[in-house]
């Protein structure tokens, strides 16, 4: 038995993503490898999330999924033993031809030609309304002798377009066993288990010899006959009645159209982006006053019991870690709306047709339109979205997506807005954050025509082929599983990094450079406001040149959150006698935009959200574009969101200001 | 090269007397159904079209025009979006309107 070990069979860990995948566990070692293998789109990570119990990120759209899962599943067989296996996710794959790097590790796997040995078992998990093109894939791996049990699913979406499939003239016409089920549902989940220990226990079947000779070095005869195969497969085991005009064509009519189709896609990310900050905004004041004061109060209490009231302790726990990460917590119920929101959006379908609207901008900066799928990835955090330009075929469209992920902007730097909006602009907070989405996407598409004028003139198009999945209706479970999984992540993000940040931003306030005693100084007259100061310099033609902002961008650097820690952080420690409540928080930002700005504070205030939108999101999204692109384009790309992010700031101060 | 469909579907046209029109689909009206011609397409792409369900004779519906100048159609149960460029070089032998 040749088994896949985690060491070998996983590709490289990514870096830390700040709304990604939660890692599921390997099995222990000595186990079977069992593989989920299929179509894009087909219900691989909803079925191993189901067996595994694990919190792989799921969505009703080709290509969600770019790395490998890995988890343990224990089912039971037929005798209700308890059978264990170690269960691969293994990215969307047609055919074991890769056409892309997500494909890629696949084929490796099956042909052997990775560093990996082949599972002991492959589950092909097809979907039943598109059963052809999820059988190609059993067509190849029945040309080896492999071990391989067919996972039917949504069997209730080929109900309602008029297939049906006979699941055991099916299992007979394809030689391995077949198991219908619905992992959105968690039903037929026993049934797969039994027959999956049945099958580990049973020798491989013979390889499928091939019915026609001599076209071996031809792969579209190849091809061909593998199509063949599979179309006598479904003569015996598929009935569909004439293909007629279904709901989700209906609604495609209307969404896809050619002027309608954008107008609606802007109008929906509106309405989420409002709905947002206008339902969490009351649930953001009640927790902004619940930490800034029962629970600063309890802990100066508590400090004053320890006789530690007035020491350096007090200082990092309440005006760093209090203060600072606190605030952070505030925007969990935010967070937790958008995220469901977009959840809803995902698992009905409908992002999967903003590829296709958005497919003539797309070609306006040389990318193709399945390029859309990673940006839209990245307004909920870059780092996957990175990962995720691995489903494009294409070398330099992928290296050119990478470079404008960090472009889009990912809901950490949302904090940011909601708070600035608020300050700034209350009546209209939803619309100024829906107006950074929109100048996000003018980023995208002005650095990409950019880069085409001048690095990738020369870069060829590729056809746009959108497999488009039917609009399904929500379900509660996959909702909200998918949102705890993003604001899990969010609280690890808060509870891990944040926390590092705002301790090291306390030591950096801690230590006087003008005279005074270590955590007894003036935040004015600490390490980090002098080194901020320094800095500061840059951005006085931006309007933002005060340093309590300008530290607060720099920290920001390490992950968006820490833009607004750094600020609660800093402020707080200004006045240690209480707490801060999120109005004075507000009065200072809105005090240090105004001395800086010169009285044109709104055209600042703009500089400053643009500054934010552009500059690098984090040094995990670094990390990524290291991993997916190499060291170069990741420099190259750290230079050109700087470049970019003070250029257009200064511009947008300066033009703003003489408008004023 | 063949990638043929085969002709036992269920919703199969009789083959007319005379050969149809063979119009690249970016050119026929909306609702037009069919079967597929590759056309002018690489083979490398034409093995990509296969993979999803477009192949020489499949049979399919003009579903809409998309925004960009693209097509989406209907081939069976499954729905594919095109782009312009892609839609322009498939051709589809018509066979009238509606599906």
């Amino acid at each position: 038995m040749t088994l896949a070990r985690p060491s070998t069979a996983a590709p490289r860990r990514g870096a830390p993503s700040c709304h990604g995948d939660a890692p599921a566990g390997g099995a222990r070692p000595g186990v079977p490898v069992v593989a989920l293998v299929g179509a894009p789109n087909a219900g691989k990570s909803t079925l191993f999330n189901s067996l595994t119990g694990g919190s792989r990120t799921v969505g009703n759209w080709p290509g969600t999924t770019v790395e490998v899962g890995r988890g343990s599943w224990v089912g039971t067989d037929r005798c209700g033993h308890p059978a264990e296996v170690d269960l691969l996710d293994l990215p969307g794959a047609y055919s074991l031809d890769p056409a892309s790097p997500d494909e890629q590790f696949t084929a490796d796997l099956f042909t052997g030609s990775g560093p990996a040995g082949a599972p002991d078992l492959a589950v092909v998990v097809a979907d039943a309304a598109h059963l052809a093109r999820s059988l190609y894939l059993v067509a190849q791996l029945r040309e080896r002798s492999r071990r391989l049990v067919v996972a039917l699913t949504m069997s209730d979406v080929a109900e309602r377009r008029g297939i049906t499939v006979d699941a055991d003239a099916l299992a007979a016409a394809l030689g391995v066993p077949v198991v219908e089920l619905d992992p959105r549902r968690r039903s037929g989940r026993e049934r797969l288990a039994a027959v999956v220990a049945d099958a580990l226990r049973a020798p491989a079947p013979p390889a499928r010899a091939r019915q026609r000779d001599g076209a071996d070095d031809d792969a579209l005869a190849v091809a061909d006959e593998r199509f063949d195969w599979v179309d006598g497969v479904l003569m015996t085991a598929l009935a569909e009645r004439p293909a007629r005009p279904t709901v989700t064509d209906r609604v495609d009519r209307w969404v896809t159209a050619p002027v309608l189709g954008p107008l609606l896609f802007l109008l929906v990310m509106w309405g989420v982006f409002e709905a947002t900050t206008t339902v969490a905004a009351p649930l953001q004041d009640a927790l902004g006053t619940l930490v800034s004061g029962p629970v600063t109060a309890a802990g100066r209490g508590l400090f004053d019991l320890l006789g530690l009231s007035g020491s350096w302790a007090e200082g990092l726990v309440l005006d760093g870690l209090v203060a600072g990460v606190g605030m952070l917590l505030t925007f969990v119920p935010l967070m937790a709306i958008m995220f469901a929101l977009l959840a809803l959006l995902e698992d009905s379908g409908y992002l999967a047709r903003a590829a296709l609207v958005t497919d003539r901008a797309m070609r306006a900066v040389g990318l193709p339109g399945n390029a859309f799928l990673p940006l839209v990835v990245g307004f909920g955090c870059n780092v996957p979205a990175i990962s995720a330009t691995r489903i494009l075929p294409d070398a330099r469209h992928r290296i050119m997506t990478a470079l404008l992920v960090p472009f889009t902007s990912c809901s950490a730097r949302l904090t940011v807005y909601v708070l600035v909006a608020a300050t700034f602009f209350p009546s209209a907070a939803g619309t100024v954050v829906f107006g950074m989405y929109l100048t996000s996407i003018l980023f995208v598409v002005g650095v990409g025509l950019a880069l085409r004028r001048t690095l990738w003139r020369t870069v060829g198009q590729e056809p746009l082929v959108l497999d488009l999945p039917a609009y399904q209706r929500p379900t509660l479970r996959l909702t909200a599983s998918l949102t705890w999984v993003r604001v899990r992540a969010f609280l690890r993000t808060a509870g891990g990094i944040i926390v590092a940040t705002v301790s090291l931003v306390w030591l950096l306030q801690a230590v006087p450079v003008h005279g005074g005693s270590f955590g007894a100084v003036p935040p004015e007259d600490s390490l980090f406001a002098a080194a901020s100061r320094v800095v500061a310099h840059l951005f006085v033609p931006a309007g933002f040149g005060d340093w309590h902002t300008v530290g607060a961008l720099v920290v920001g650097f390490v992950a968006k959150e820490a833009v607004l820690t750094s600020w609660a952080q800093t402020y707080a420690a200004a006045d240690p006698t209480a707490g801060l409540a999120p109005d004075q928080l507000q009065a200072h930002v809105h005090a240090a935009f105004a001395a800086s700005s010169g009285g044109a504070v709104t055209a600042a205030v703009l500089a400053f959200l643009v500054f934010l939108l552009a500059y690098t999101p984090c040094v995990a999204t670094v990390a990524a574009q290291r991993r997916e692109i190499g060291v170069r384009w990741a420099a190259f790309g750290v230079g050109l969101q700087l470049t970019v992010a003070w250029t257009v700031a200064v511009a947008v101060f300066q033009v703003g200001r003489l408008l004023t | 090269m063949r990638l043929a469909y085969p002709c036992a579907r269920s919703y199969r046209r009789a083959v007319p007397l005379s050969p149809p029109p063979v119009r690249s689909l970016a050119e026929v009206p909306i609702g037009t159904s069919g079967t597929l011609a590759l056309g002018g397409l690489p083979r490398a792409a034409a093995l990509r079209l296969a993979r999803v369900g477009l192949r020489v004779g499949a049979p399919v519906t003009v579903l809409a025009r998309t925004a960009g100048g693209g097509r989406l159609l209907a081939t069976g149960a499954t729905r594919i979006g095109l782009d312009r460029d892609t839609a322009r070089r498939l051709e589809v032998l018509s066979a009238g309107a509606g599906a």
